[in-house]
């Protein structure tokens, strides 16, 4: 009886990834922020083969030259082409987006799931900590954390992470509140899992969806907050082709080179709206079920 | 009742506020080695280092430390700049109001011309003009402030040469700065209060009320919007901070003499004492923003006051 209540749950929470995909595939947004974090993602494991040039490859007689079919994107002061190193840009700014989730969504998950699943004081310091953690501007927090750890792209990627994880536990922790209340939560105890195991088994794959928003708008907001450190100096150190890092050098050049400034923010712009599209798409795909 | 639940948030106002001064204070003691060699550098004299640490009180215990340093605050004391050997109270006092001048203003643009697109895109419904704010909305929302102001400045500073580019000086300097940290937030505001005014425009009182034969002017502004308004209401205080980030970048861009440009300087010059300074005020008006959004939530909305 309890055997098949479990098979129940599983056939329906395949089903509901497969509804969840049609609802998202309606939406014509998120489709093409699908389809622009797929080119980016491309771009960033075969950038080796897409640079005309190599990233750091200085052109000494083509310093600070307008975008031509030579240099599509222009050249910088060294004459390095800015096509290439805004292509190999996309690496860190991907390597950004996957270190500060997987760390943020770790801790975030880990406690949102405690604070939710025990409650009691347990709970009462996870939520008050996320209180503080949540409403602090991410870029001073980060910043000050960056200014105890010294500047750098890994310190910056671990400051925001630490940033970030709060939201993760805010939204597991209430998601985890209502499952627990469910039958099949009920049922797993009865016939004795342990805790640990209804946490992994039971309640984790229900808040997945969730999770999984948050995901998509943390990554850009990681983006943004990294190359917003970079450009101040404390992130991705030259010579990475860093777009925030190029920026903050083409910032000198605004009036004599502005193609030189819009690239690369472009880079940053777009890999943003993909993430941005996939997120509203994904909410208004999850959301009907919440409901239900 | 009410009171009391006031009385009680108010206290409860107290621990955030604690956690964020010991986290300023431990800046300077979480730098992994000594602090003052690492501000000083590697050719520094016993003497000097010596003598910092007592500047930075560093020669005592922990407690001690914090509980001076709590005690200095309470008098206005912020400890003496390392760099500019002067009070950091001075420093911060100079910045200050740049920083109150730039964030104010673009609360200000924020809310006047956010609730207005949203308002426009929320009656047109699926018009072209709806399309296209929603549509900048989530293109502002996607840069950073720092790309955002440059390329103001290359359009209105350079190319087109009507505003000054950077540096303080007279009100047309602050209005690049200003749409620079304004513009992502009218896109939000936009956002929301368009998602808040479709949500109330179905309800059944506005159909009553328009069934009732009153204009529709009337309709929207008086029963719609005032409805729509409340979940907003939070994030007039919720917003703040994220000025103040925001800030920190666009005052960098534009050579805004304010706090957050004080900040970075600060950081690249190990002037501790003015950055744990800086993250105190900053982590404070966070708590209190967090405070008056849950205060006037309370206020507003019945529901809430019989809870607690």
């Amino acid at each position: 009886m309890v055997e098949s209540n479990v098979n129940m749950k599983k056939v329906r929470s395949e089903s509901t990834w497969y509804l969840t995909w049609l609802r998202f595939k309606r939406n014509k947004l998120a489709l093409v922020g699908l389809g622009i974090i797929i080119v980016i993602v491309l771009i960033a494991i075969f950038a080796p083969v897409l640079a005309p040039y190599s990233p750091d490859e200085q052109h000494l007689k083509d310093r600070l030259q307008p975008p031509s079919s030579k240099y599509l994107f222009g050249t910088d002061e060294f004459g390095r082409d800015l096509f290439s190193r805004v292509l190999y840009g996309s690496r860190t700014a991907l390597l950004v987006g996957i270190v500060v989730v997987a760390i943020s969504a770790t801790i975030g998950v880990t406690l949102g799931l405690i604070s939710g699943y025990f409650g009691g004081w347990v709970d009462e310091i996870i939520m008050r900590t996320v209180d503080i953690v949540w409403s602090f501007p991410a870029l001073i927090l980060a910043l000050a954390i960056v200014v105890i750890l010294g500047p750098g792209l890994i310190n910056a990627m671990i400051a925001i992470a630490l940033v970030g994880w709060a939201s993760y536990a805010r939204v597991v922790r209430a998601e985890t509140l209502s499952v627990k209340e469910e039958l099949f939560v009920e049922a797993a105890r009865s016939i004795g899992e342990s805790d640990l195991r209804i946490l992994v088994s039971y309640i984790f794959p229900n808040v997945l969806s969730s999770i999984l928003v948050l995901i998509t708008y943390n990554i850009p907001s990681a983006i943004i907050t990294a190359s917003s450190l970079s450009f101040l100096g404390l992130g991705a150190q030259p010579p990475s082709p860093d777009w925030g890092l190029t920026i903050a050098t083409a910032r000198r050049y605004l009036t004599l080179a502005p193609w030189y400034s819009i690239f690369p923010g472009l880079a940053i712009m777009l890999t943003v709206l993909g993430f941005n599209f996939v997120g509203d798409g994904l909410r208004d795909a999850v959301q009907p079920e919440r409901v239900g | 009742m009410k009171k009391q639940l006031i009385i009680r948030k108010f206290f409860s106002l107290l621990l955030p506020i604690f956690v964020v001064s010991v986290f300023s204070f431990s800046l300077l003691h979480l730098i992994p080695g000594d602090p003052a060699r690492y501000i000083l550098g590697d050719f520094a004299t016993p003497q000097q280092l010596a003598q910092l640490r007592h500047q930075l009180g560093l020669d005592r215990p922990l407690y001690v430390q914090y509980i001076s340093w709590m005690v200095k605050l309470a008098h206005g004391d912020f400890g003496t700049s390392l760099v500019a050997n002067v009070p950091v109270s001075e420093l911060i006092k100079g910045r200050l109001s740049f920083t109150l001048k730039l964030t104010g203003t673009a609360w200000i643009l924020a809310w006047i011309f956010g609730i207005s697109f949203g308002i426009i895109s929320a009656t047109k419904k699926h018009s072209l003009i709806d399309y296209g704010i929603t549509t900048l909305a989530v293109f502002f929302m996607s840069m950073p402030y720092f790309w955002l102001g440059l390329m103001l400045m290359l359009i209105f500073g350079v190319k087109l040469g009507i505003l000054p580019i950077s540096g303080p000086g007279t009100w047309k300097n602050l209005i690049l700065p200003a749409f620079t940290l304004g513009l992502p937030q009218i896109a939000v505001i936009a956002r929301l209060t368009r998602a808040n005014m479709l949500d109330v425009l179905e309800k059944d009182y506005i159909t009553t009320a328009k069934a009732k034969g009153l204009p529709d002017t009337l309709v929207i502004y008086k029963h719609a919007l005032r409805n729509a308004m409340i979940p907003l209401i939070t994030y007039m205080f919720l917003q703040i901070p994220w000025l103040f980030g925001g800030a920190v970048v666009t005052e960098t861009v534009f050579a805004w003499p304010g706090m957050g440009s004080l900040l970075i300087t600060a950081i690249f010059q190990r002037d501790y004492p003015v950055v744990q300074a800086i993250v105190l005020i900053i982590g404070t008006l966070t708590v209190i923003a967090n405070f008056l959004a849950d205060i006037t939530y309370t206020i507003i909305d019945p529901r809430i006051r019989a809870m607690g």
